[in-house]
């Protein structure tokens, strides 16, 4: 019986959801008594397995193989199906970051298994571990046990767990070579890149207003970005805007754009879908402008205002500027 | 096109045919099939597998379950490589080109051969829209129906629901819904002196 915390690393540096993985396996590891590892996958590891060795851990698996240098899905899955076989992991925990989607699928069905992906949080009780999924766009809840053999697989959501929660402490570190043969990996992975030099860090900035698809139309935008000047916000939006090119990609929030979480996230016209939501719900004070009081930005508003931005933006600028 | 779903997802068959499919497949399930990615990946590579494609498109995820894993479980039940989150595919002499969407505006080309499996990404392509003569078209194409049970695919058992609720509001909004000058008036005092972000 244990736990197996599996982190991501791009280059040496941790993917920021791994440290909320790695407390999300220590407090799981705490309520069922068992000890937790965590794997890191790549080739010299060495500095950022000393860093995760920094964490109360039972070990740290420095997983290196020249086939590993380069993310693949195939690699990755042959891996780690040998150090889930080496730890003993009855329970391994994920970030439910893009590349995680793209293997740990693969391998939970390589091992039988059914991965529960992208939950949001747990119960358990006496030793019996319950993850929590949001179904239909985070308008129910379900709980889902395991059931059948272990080992068993689940991904965890950007936000679901802290962090910084994380108990420190020293780990042993074991270099763990797994055999892979180049034949096994059909992908051949290119070099990363980006389409533009990012002018605009919106994780910087302090007030943010993001426009959706209520906007309707692309020349509709300018009353948005007045409304950004009177706030001195940064402009941002949701994935619709940005898929038709009525703002550029770098300012896309959401869980396939940024991750922000500034003093004030003003949403204009978005009805707060999923993918939305887990990229602003951190932010400090949240308003919403919708004209659907049913739309779910309003569950994670602080402030909202119920109906048509054509109007109500306009009011709400004309009221920023007799305060000032 | 390969769908899987109750009787009523004919419809939404029938409207890809008229946007231009040539025919289609429709894996006929009752209402309440319970099912969780895995169950629903065997059912669709049962009936792939009939059909042996050079190449499989998929979403990225379902809007109900959102469980974002039903096209990875595919290939991998197919014996096919993937790649997910795709914007971009070229075919070059078997294989393919592909540009992947990472994280933090990050992209990556990759290569892979075919046969293989796509999970594709909103915003790669335009969906073109249903012409007269592609809706009346429609009506004469070939939807064959095949019925989840005949696949002969048995029940996962991998995770088992434990009960559906509300989720707990974990903020106390306060909402503001009279007309829109007092709405905003009332937003900006509090935006002022209880947020004190202004």
């Amino acid at each position: 019986m244990s736990i197996l915390a599996v982190l991501e690393q791009r280059g040496g540096a941790l993917h920021r959801m791994s440290l909320e993985t790695l407390a999300a396996a220590q407090q799981i590891g705490r309520e069922t008594n068992q000890p937790v590892h965590a794997a890191l996958l790549g080739h010299g590891l060495d500095a950022v397995a000393a860093e995760v060795a920094a964490n109360q851990l039972a070990g740290v698996y420095r997983v290196e193989h020249e086939l590993l240098r380069e993310y693949t899905a195939d690699a990755t899955c042959v891996a780690l199906a040998q150090v889930i076989a080496k730890a003993s992991a009855t329970l391994v925990l994920f970030p439910h970051t893009y590349q995680v989607r793209d293997y740990a699928p693969k391998l939970a069905t390589a091992l039988g298994r059914v991965l529960l992906s992208d939950a949001v949080g747990h119960h358990s009780e006496s030793g019996r571990v319950t993850f929590t999924r949001q179904l239909f766009q985070g308008k129910l809840n379900a709980d889902f046990s395991f059931a059948g053999e272990p080992p068993f697989l689940a991904s965890l959501q950007a936000g679901a767990y802290r962090g910084d929660a994380r108990e420190s402490g020293t780990a042993p570190v074991e270099l763990f070579e797994p055999a892979i043969d180049a034949a096994q990996v059909r992908v051949k992975p290119g070099e990363l890149f980006r389409e533009s030099a990012r002018a605009v860090d919106l994780t910087a900035a302090d007030i943010i207003v993001s426009v959706g698809r209520g906007i309707k139309e692309p020349e509709n935008l300018p009353l948005i970005e007045k409304l950004a000047q009177a706030l001195g916000a940064e402009m941002a939006a949701s994935r619709p805007i940005c898929d038709n090119g009525w703002m550029p990609m770098e300012r896309q929030v959401g869980s396939s754009g940024q991750t922000v979480a500034p003093k004030m996230y003003v949403a204009v016209g978005i009805s707060g879908a999923i993918q939305h939501l887990v990229g602003m719900k951190g932010s400090k004070t949240v308003v919403a402008i919708n004209k659907d009081p049913e739309a779910p930005i309003f569950e994670v508003a602080d402030y909202g205002i119920v109906g048509d931005l054509f109007q109500v933006v306009p009011a709400l600028i004309e009221a920023l500027e007799k305060v000032k | 096109m390969l769908s899987l779903g109750p009787p009523r997802a004919a419809q939404t068959i029938r409207e890809a045919l008229a946007k231009g499919a040539d025919r289609a497949i429709h894996v006929e399930q009752s209402e309440s099939g319970e099912t969780n990615p895995l169950e629903t990946a065997k059912l669709l590579a049962a009936a792939l597998q009939q059909e042996q494609p050079d190449l499989v498109l998929t979403g990225l995820q379902s809007d109900d379950a959102g469980s974002g894993q039903t096209g990875v479980i595919v290939a991998e039940l197919l014996g096919l490589p993937h790649a997910t989150i795709i914007m971009d595919v070229q075919i070059e002499a078997g294989r393919l080109t592909l540009k992947r969407e990472l994280e933090d505006g990050w992209f990556q080309h990759v290569e892979m051969p075919l046969p293989a499996l796509l999970t594709m990404q909103s915003g790669s392509n335009k969906l073109r829209y249903a012409t007269l003569m592609g809706i009346k078209k429609a009506k004469t194409k070939e939807l064959k129906t095949v019925q989840a049970a005949e696949l002969g695919v048995t029940a996962v058992d991998g995770v088992t629901l434990e009960r559906v609720y509300l989720p707990e509001r974990t903020k106390r909004s306060q909402i503001f819904d009279g007309p829109p000058k007092e709405a905003a008036a009332q937003l900006v005092e509090k935006l002022k002196f209880e947020a004190r972000v202004l």
